[in-house]
């Protein structure tokens, strides 16, 4: 129906790519640091944008320390047994809150919806979790965290759009309640979870806040929180740098760890970014 | 149908319970974990009016005297005071800041012809939303610091050096600004399913009747999604005390941390950083909550009457 491209078209592509160049700069910019020397680094000013002679210096230095290395490896762990465990809790609850008549669903309701709207603030939370005796375990990044409410109301309207038809007929073919929930309802609402599956995996990638309370010992720290002892108390990390005699580039060292972090997140997202988007539309829909 | 709505009447609570016993297995998990990481911290709130000895955990320690002693010592805390303003002054810059680029970002995308560019747009301008304020830190920060990028360019240009982490003045506006960068194109997804809700058939309508692009935009879009940009600014107000938190640990420094004070950092400096006052952290967590709650609760029943239903 659309006449041929106007004046409008022009600007508007160039105010977008604009946006693009916008998003993409600081990434190019810490990549290139991260691949020069100090002295191009000095002799450059902040103008840099092509290493003039590459070299992996800053890549074998933060790998050196093996710290980015058990840091990725327990961001892994992380992220893989929490995003089980949330997924399990997650799934359970919202299908236990999609049953429409049973005693006491009221009283359920209201205590996730309480729970959506008032908590008791991190300082109690943090003792509580020292009291259960979690700190400074593994354990303590996995157990307290992993329960989102929004996500569990997401997952509920899932299964509430499931007509109720389909588990009176498995009932009358003898099924019993946990062969209709894994035969009958959860594959019927795998779209739902392999978006939330996608949301809890970046949340578990990206947590480092609860994990700096909890757990005090480096070896167990995720890659984030590796990430932030290097950016902010960079001295204390390149004095673990050994191989080389001559002092470490801290600017290239910084931007390399940065780069580190990021590209898991950076091969994985171009082929999962239309589930989270579409994670939106559904959740705007169900909301 | 009738006759058995009758039928499960007359069952007992007894026979209720038996036949959906399945329900409250699946129930357990999530509700266990409640209790014990949800409601067992909201118990422990108790704190706030008693004074926190590390030997006896949060139920056996000694209460305050008087029961209100930790309140006033949170209300004779300039600091505290300073950040409850705060919060809310900056929450203002990130709802009206992020609002608006992500509205105008939903509007132009929708405008592009090429899908496959507009495709590839979004995948950029989603993503720095999928990394965590550390990382985002490590980027900005380099390429804000007095040393970066930035200042660079604008050394070339023969102006001197704009210490843009390091200036109380500027500190504020750039947290806005990165947190616009990181999260407007993510953001602009909502209104862009609003806009796809949107029947093809009045464009070509208006098209036919000589509407321009402009038009086009102002007589349909617009009305198409004022609703959810309604919606998306009760909601922001909801959340006013929730702003920043993380990306203020990570992207400032003691220099300028006094500018970009809010309650919840204030709060976790106070317990974790300082002098481990649990006590009062715990009276002034409990005072956020309860801000936090009337405005989410608010923001709820406002949205709900726009909406005709609840969010939630």
């Amino acid at each position: 129906m659309r006449k041929k491209k106007d004046i409008f078209d022009y600007i508007n592509l160039i105010i977008l790519s604009a946006g693009l160049f916008l998003v993409i700069v600081p990434f190019y910019y810490v990549i290139v640091k991260s691949f020069i020397t100090s002295q191009e680094w000095t002799l450059s000013g902040g103008m840099i944008w092509w290493p003039r002679k590459p070299t992996l210096e800053n890549y074998i230095g933060i790998f050196d320390t093996g710290r980015m290395l058990s840091g990725f490896i327990n961001s892994l762990f992380y992220t893989v047994v929490g995003v089980i465990y949330s997924m399990f809790l997650t799934v359970t609850l919202a299908y236990g809150l999609s049953k429409k008549d049973f005693p006491g669903r009221n009283l359920v309701q209201n205590v996730v919806v309480i729970a959506m709207f008032f908590d008791g603030g991190m300082v109690t939370f943090f003792l509580v979790v020292k009291s259960l005796g979690l700190i400074g375990s593994r354990w303590a990044e996995i157990l307290p965290l992993g329960l989102n409410l929004f996500n569990t109301i997401i997952m509920r309207s899932f299964f509430e759009s499931i007509p109720a038809e389909m588990e009176e007929a498995a009932v009358v073919d003898g099924a019993g309640p946990f062969t209709i929930f894994t035969r009958i309802h959860l594959p019927l609402v795998k779209h739902g979870m392999a978006i939330l599956l996608l949301y809890y995996a970046v949340e578990r990638w990206n947590e480092w806040f609860f994990q700096s309370l909890f757990i005090g010992d480096a070896k167990k720290w995720s890659i984030q929180l590796v990430l932030r002892q290097v950016l902010s108390q960079t001295v204390t990390f390149t004095r673990m740098i050994t191989h080389t005699g001559k002092e470490p580039f801290s600017e290239g060292i910084k931007a390399a760890a940065v780069i580190v972090s990021i590209v898991p997140i950076m091969c994985v997202f171009p082929f999962v970014q239309k589930y989270f988007a579409k994670g939106v539309m559904v959740g705007a829909i169900k909301s | 149908m009738k006759k058995k709505v009758k039928y499960y009447g007359k069952k007992s609570l007894k026979q209720r319970l038996i036949s959906n016993r399945s329900v409250y297995i699946f129930l357990l998990p999530g509700f266990s974990f409640l209790l014990l990481f949800h409601y067992l911290p909201i118990g422990g709130i108790v704190l706030a009016f008693k004074e926190y000895k590390i030997n006896m955990g949060i139920f056996k320690s000694p209460w305050v005297n008087p029961w209100y002693k930790n309140f006033v010592a949170l209300m004779d805390d300039t600091q505290f005071v300073k950040a409850f303003f705060n919060t809310f002054r900056m929450g203002f810059g990130y709802i009206l800041s992020s609002i608006p680029v992500a509205i105008i970002v939903a509007l132009l995308l929708n405008e592009l012809r090429s899908n496959r560019y507009k495709k590839v747009l979004q995948v950029f301008y989603t993503f720095p939303n999928f990394l965590s304020w550390v990382a985002i830190s490590g980027l900005l920060v380099s390429f804000f610091s007095t040393e970066g990028l930035v200042n660079g360019i604008l050394g070339q240009m023969g102006i001197e050096k704009i210490g843009f982490l390091t200036s109380n003045g500027l500190i504020r506006p750039i947290l806005y600004i990165s947190n616009v960068w990181k999260g407007a194109g993510w953001s602009a997804i909502i209104y862009l399913a609003a806009i796809s809700g949107i029947d093809p058939a009045l464009y070509d309508a208006a098209c036919i009747d000589g509407a321009n692009r402009f038009q086009c935009m102002r007589h349909i879009t617009w009305p198409g999604i004022k609703m959810t940009v309604v919606i998306v600014i009760v909601m922001a107000f909801g959340n006013i005390t929730n702003n920043g938190f993380d990306q203020i640990l990570n992207m400032t420094n003691a220099v300028v941390r006094q500018s970009a004070e809010v309650l919840d950092t204030y709060i976790y400096t106070k317990a974790f950083q300082a002098s481990a006052n649990y006590g009062v952290a715990t009276a002034m967590g409990l005072t956020k909550s309860i801000i936090n709650f009337a405005f989410l609760l608010t923001a709820n029943k406002i949205a709900k009457i726009l909406n005709g239903e609840a969010i939630l």
